[in-house]
């Protein structure tokens, strides 16, 4: 205990063998520490790319084009949601369509369900937006929505434009 | 002299129709209700509450927003720039309105939630704002050109408000659209003979069946301008209502309203000052 040399060869600022091998260790650390920070920073920009491409890809699907909407019309596949209020239903009623007004749908999303694709539509193209947002709010992720309005015919026949 | 007595037919049709429809008293009075409804002041802010109510619902859907329209002409041009506070869901939710009178207005949503701009047609001026029963056309107003109008009579209407009944002398007009709608086959307004207020306005469609009925409620003089402080719309078929409430205290006539607040720029991040109002009041 008295031997100040026993001190000094414990202590890190010792030079000789036992130096070498703790600076191969400081080293190994230093080089796992890189590894970590490299594999974070490319798992976090993987990620964050990933992410932009989906928003970009959701920001682009998530309108209706007029052929889809025909043919899911045809299909039956799919729920063609009209939120245009009862009355307006006088002007034509599309087949395999259901109606959920719009002031309604605001509390009664619940009915629908989630697993399949909704594709909103109206007779302008802003309700259905509307109608979009209020399902893509409530944690429906199989929505799209028709930006163009529907002309109606009473016989039930329609046009997309 | 032949090929010039052709070309001027057309521009004598314009010029006849115009000063017919100006010289009509009928076409005077929408003229002077639109004036008194839609162009008082320079520019207006204030907040609205809207409270939408249908068969079947224990409260009515509730939204509040920011209301700032600015006057480009009188009589003429409008910008409106409608922001949503209230509920949380719809919050900052923005649209903007450029009203024009001889061609569609430019009109543009913003919805947070997707933080899309949509653009909205401009034609379809009736069709429901934000599923209510008042359509874009009834909140920014109708040009009197585009119908041909009739005095029917004058009569006393009275419509109770706040537990008192409110009588007012009025002109009562036949509207017939110029040009066929999808919509509305005709309206008939009854006019405030004192403020020129329209108090009564009955929408009839192409069924001959009253689809709409709008009713003012409550009128009070603000910063020296009769303001529908109160209003609804009844859509009898869909059996449904909406009222619109104006926030008294926050109603401003003629302050400083840039033109920049109706830029698209301003649909994602309108400049605080302009829509923040005293919550507490």
């Amino acid at each position: 205990m008295n031997d100040p040399g026993i001190y000094f060869r414990d202590s890190w600022i010792f030079t000789g063998k036992r130096m070498k091998n703790r600076l191969v260790i400081f080293c190994h650390q230093i080089v796992i520490a890189l590894l970590i920070l490299i594999y974070t920073v490319a798992l976090t920009s993987t990620s964050f790319s990933q992410t932009t491409g989906q928003s970009e890809i959701s920001h682009q699907t998530s309108r209706a084009t007029p052929e889809e909407f025909k043919k899911y019309q045809k299909a039956k596949t799919a729920i063609l949601l009209d939120v245009r209020g009862k009355s307006e239903l006088r002007f034509g009623k599309i087949e395999n369509t259901i109606n959920i007004p719009l002031y309604i749908l605001e509390n009664n999303y619940q009915q629908l369900p989630k697993d399949k694709l909704i594709i909103t539509f109206c007779n302008n193209g802003s309700r259905s937006f509307f109608a979009y947002e209020i399902l893509v709010r409530n944690g429906f992720k199989k929505v799209k929505h028709l930006n163009i309005g529907v002309r109606f015919s009473k016989d039930g026949t329609f046009e997309v434009p | 002299m032949c090929i010039f007595t052709k070309r001027a037919i057309p521009y004598f049709i314009i010029l006849i129709s115009t000063l017919t429809t100006y010289a009509n008293p009928a076409s005077d009075i929408i003229k002077k209700a639109n004036l008194a409804k839609h162009y008082a002041g320079s520019n207006l802010k204030t907040r609205i509450a809207m409270l939408v109510y249908y068969e079947g619902a224990k409260k009515p859907n509730k939204k509040i927003f920011n209301y700032i329209k600015k006057d480009v002409k009188n009589g003429g041009k409008q910008k409106y720039f409608l922001y949503f506070t209230y509920p949380p869901d719809i919050y900052k939710t923005a649209f903007i309105v450029h009203k024009h009178i001889n061609t569609d207005d430019y009109r543009r949503l913003y919805l947070p939630a997707s933080q899309k701009i949509l653009m909205i047609n401009g034609e379809k001026k009736q069709c429901p704002f934000m599923g209510s029963d008042f359509s874009a056309e009834d909140i920014t107003g109708r040009h009197e050109q585009m119908d041909n109008h009739r005095i029917l009579k004058e009569e006393m209407y009275s419509v109770t408000s706040e537990k008192q009944r409110l009588h007012y002398q009025t002109y009562v007009i036949e509207s017939i659209p110029k040009i066929k709608e999808e919509n509305t086959s005709k309206t008939i307004t009854w006019v405030d003979q004192k403020t020129f207020l329209p108090v009564r306005k009955v929408f009839y469609d192409h069924f001959s069946e009253q689809y709409k009925i709008y009713k003012a409620i409550l009128i009070k003089p603000i910063n020296g301008y009769p303001t529908i402080i109160k209003s609804e719309m009844l859509s009898p078929l869909e059996e449904t209502k909406t009222v619109f409430l104006l926030d008294v205290k926050n109603t401003y006539y003629n302050t400083d309203i840039p033109d920049n607040l109706f830029e698209d720029s301003s649909l994602r991040s309108p400049p605080k000052e302009l829509i923040n109002f005293n919550q507490n009041e």
